[in-house]
């Protein structure tokens, strides 16, 4: 199959397809649309033969009519339909051909515009009604339909879109289907009588036609996967894996300053004057916010110990054991994730509590500093989404001393430490 | 001068119908080179005569007669001459025609030229070895003998009616307009070239009360000296029966 490709940019072909597309959408418009149709004069050679009496009658070299239209535009890959009319051509004979029906059966010949002929179409018309061919009376045959293709599986062509098919006239037999002579016509139509009139000169172009882009000549479904794909139509698959490395997170704590105490790292408990009977004074653990992201099943405990109470004098004590603690222990919400990475309460944007595993809990209320508080504990529960136990968790506790009876007087200080593993 | 109505061939008596028109040449081909008619197709033979007619003029002048030796045929040329300039109304045919003599003669010697373009023919003389005998005689008949024919031809078609009107009269025996033997033909004024055949000639010609049938003839046998494709013609100019009749009827003058 010989490829006729456009040269013009492809930017120019979007722009054509376009139009074919409005184009196509208007076809009835354009059937009836026809190029013009103005007789063309073109040179021929014609010669009458009549077989049956082993003759033949040179007509001589004459200019002939004819009558060619084709649409201004034919969908590519459609035929062009194009209608040609051959003649009148006068019979040169001295005698009437009564009752005589003749057909022409024209041959064009078919190039781009401009090129080499491509290749020769031919048809075969309808016969014209019976009639009496005068002597030296004209011979009229009807117009004759040739669907010139624009696209020959396997060859000779394919015209591209944007190309302009010419049509050149050839040569045209006119048989004789019937007559009442008996000489000019036989039933087998080999033996009829024919005039062939074959073109003279150079090419005359009598018709074109342009192709148009269509839906139905849209590049067909061929889908090509490049690599570990599979191939179409219908449509084709290609695979990109896509890889993402969640490398482990820490597990971290941090503690920011709750109720009226001075600093993250620092609890109140206030001021009392001795007592007389063992007297609790009430403060607040600092809220400690715990961040699980290691991205595995990994449970953890938060727990808190504490040191002596000791005065200013070494001598005045109060054992650990006179505080006790009762923990809340929440997954965070996104008003209560605190960034770690923050030293104040900034919340993590776009915080979704939904993603964080269940499974922690608090330690009992009321339990004395005597050994390790047990503030919160998580198990290896893990988030149903995400798969591992990470989240963010609020810590918070009460702080209840209970200052004994005649404690002496002084300013008392513990260090708690408060451990996450 | 041939007896009027001696001799009876098969030449058409009219050429305004398509065996007519078409054949004049054709089956005149026949008794102007002796063909034994029984080698012919309509008679079981192989050979046949055809023709090829010309509507212009310049174009037959450019025409020679041939042979094609594939199909055996003996292949004549003719163009009619006509009085009307809707060319209705034959007057005159001429005929190029094969010699007898040249039909079992074969190819042209090397070198030879052709005719040109479309006038090209096959180059040979005849058909060769395939061709004895198809003559029965190597001296051509003159182109007399159709006339005379063609005269014969059309007294036959007369009306009892319209031969009492006819001016001009073949046979040995008054009519009532005509006295005998006012019609005859006369022998062949002989050309010796091609442009010496070709310009205009009356079809008939009034001497007197006699109305003479006399055709203008060309004869270039094989044997002679002369390009290859000049050889083995003879060219006959010859009275169109229409014509013949309308000048017997006095509905055209001679001319």
């Amino acid at each position: 199959m010989t490829a006729l490709f456009s040269r013009r940019s492809r930017r120019s072909q979007v722009s054509r397809l376009i139009l074919g597309v409005l184009v196509a959408a208007g076809f009835s418009t354009l059937t009836i649309a026809q190029a013009s149709a103005a007789p063309v004069s073109v040179p021929y050679l014609c010669t009458l033969n009549v077989p049956k009496l082993a003759v033949s009658y040179d007509l001589g070299i004459a200019n002939q009519t004819v009558t060619a239209s084709a649409p201004t535009f034919t969908t590519a890959g459609d035929a062009i339909p194009l209608t040609y009319s051959f003649g009148p051509i006068a019979s040169g004979l001295p005698f009437a051909v009564p009752g005589s029906q003749v057909r022409a059966e024209p041959t064009i010949d078919v190039r781009q515009q401009g090129g080499p002929t491509l290749f020769s179409q031919s048809a075969v018309g309808a016969a014209g009604p019976a009639t009496t061919i005068a002597a030296n009376g004209p011979i009229t045959t009807p117009p004759t339909l040739i669907a010139v293709p624009t696209s020959t599986p396997g060859g000779p062509v394919d015209f591209a879109p944007e190309s302009t098919v010419e049509l050149i006239p050839a040569q045209v037999v006119l048989r004789f289907v019937a007559s009442s002579d008996p000489n000019f016509a036989d039933a087998n139509p080999a033996n009829a009588a024919t005039i062939t009139c074959t073109r003279q000169g150079a090419d005359v172009v009598v018709a074109s036609s342009t192709i148009n882009y269509s839906l139905s000549t849209l590049p067909p479904d061929r889908c090509v996967a490049q690599f570990a794909g599979t191939t179409g139509p219908p449509g084709c698959n290609s695979v990109q894996v896509v890889r993402v490395a969640v490398t482990p997170g820490n597990l971290s704590q941090r503690a920011y300053t709750s109720g009226i105490n001075p600093g993250p790292n620092s609890i109140e408990l206030g001021t009392i004057t001795t007592p007389v009977k063992p007297t609790p004074v009430i403060g607040t653990l600092n809220e400690v916010v715990v961040t699980d992201h290691r991205g595995g099943t990994l449970g953890w405990s938060l727990t808190a110990t504490l040191s002596n109470f000791v005065g200013s004098n070494p001598l005045h004590l109060m054992g650990p054991w006179n505080l006790e603690s009762s923990p809340t222990c929440q997954p965070a919400t996104p008003a209560t994730a605190y960034d770690y990475d923050s030293p104040t309460t900034s919340t993590v944007p776009g915080f979704e509590s939904t993603s964080v595993a269940p499974g922690q809990a608090a330690g009992p209320s009321s339990q004395s500093f005597a050994s390790s508080v047990n503030l919160c504990t998580k198990d290896t529960t893990p988030n149903a989404t995400t798969g591992s136990t990470g989240g963010i968790y609020n810590i918070t506790s009460p702080l209840v001393l209970t200052v004994p009876g005649f404690q002496a007087a002084d300013v008392y200080t513990a260090v708690m430490t408060v451990k996450l593993v | 001068m041939l007896p009027a109505l001696a001799g009876a061939a098969p030449i058409p008596g009219t050429t305004t119908t398509s065996s007519g028109f078409f054949r004049f040449c054709a089956e005149a081909q026949i008794p102007i080179a002796n063909i034994d008619t029984a080698k012919l197709v309509e008679n079981g033979g192989e050979f046949t005569t055809g023709a090829t007619l010309y509507r212009s003029e310049a174009d037959f002048v450019s025409s020679k007669s041939s042979v094609v030796t594939a199909s055996k045929t003996i292949q004549t040329t003719q163009w009619t001459q006509y009085t009307d300039v809707n060319q209705t109304q034959p007057k005159l045919v001429r005929c190029k025609f094969r010699t007898g003599e040249s039909l079992d003669q074969g190819a042209w010697p090397n070198g030879e030229g052709n005719n040109g373009g479309r006038f090209d023919v096959e180059p040979t003389f005849g058909f060769g070895p395939a061709g004895a005998g198809l003559s029965t005689n190597a001296v051509d008949q003159p182109c007399e003998v159709i006339n005379a024919t063609t005269i014969s031809n059309v007294w036959a078609s007369l009306s009892p009616t319209e031969k009492n009107q006819a001016l001009y009269n073949p046979t040995g025996t008054a009519t009532a307009n005509a006295a005998p033997n006012t019609l005859v033909t006369i022998a062949d004024d002989m050309k010796a070239s091609g442009p010496a055949w070709t310009p205009p000639v009356p079809a008939v010609i009034l001497n007197g009360s006699v109305l003479e049938v006399q055709s203008r003839a060309l004869l270039v046998p094989s044997t002679i000296i002369n390009l290859a494709r000049f050889l083995g013609a003879h060219y006959c100019t010859l009275v169109a029966p229409e014509f013949l009749k309308r000048v017997i009827l006095g509905q055209a003058a001679p001319s």
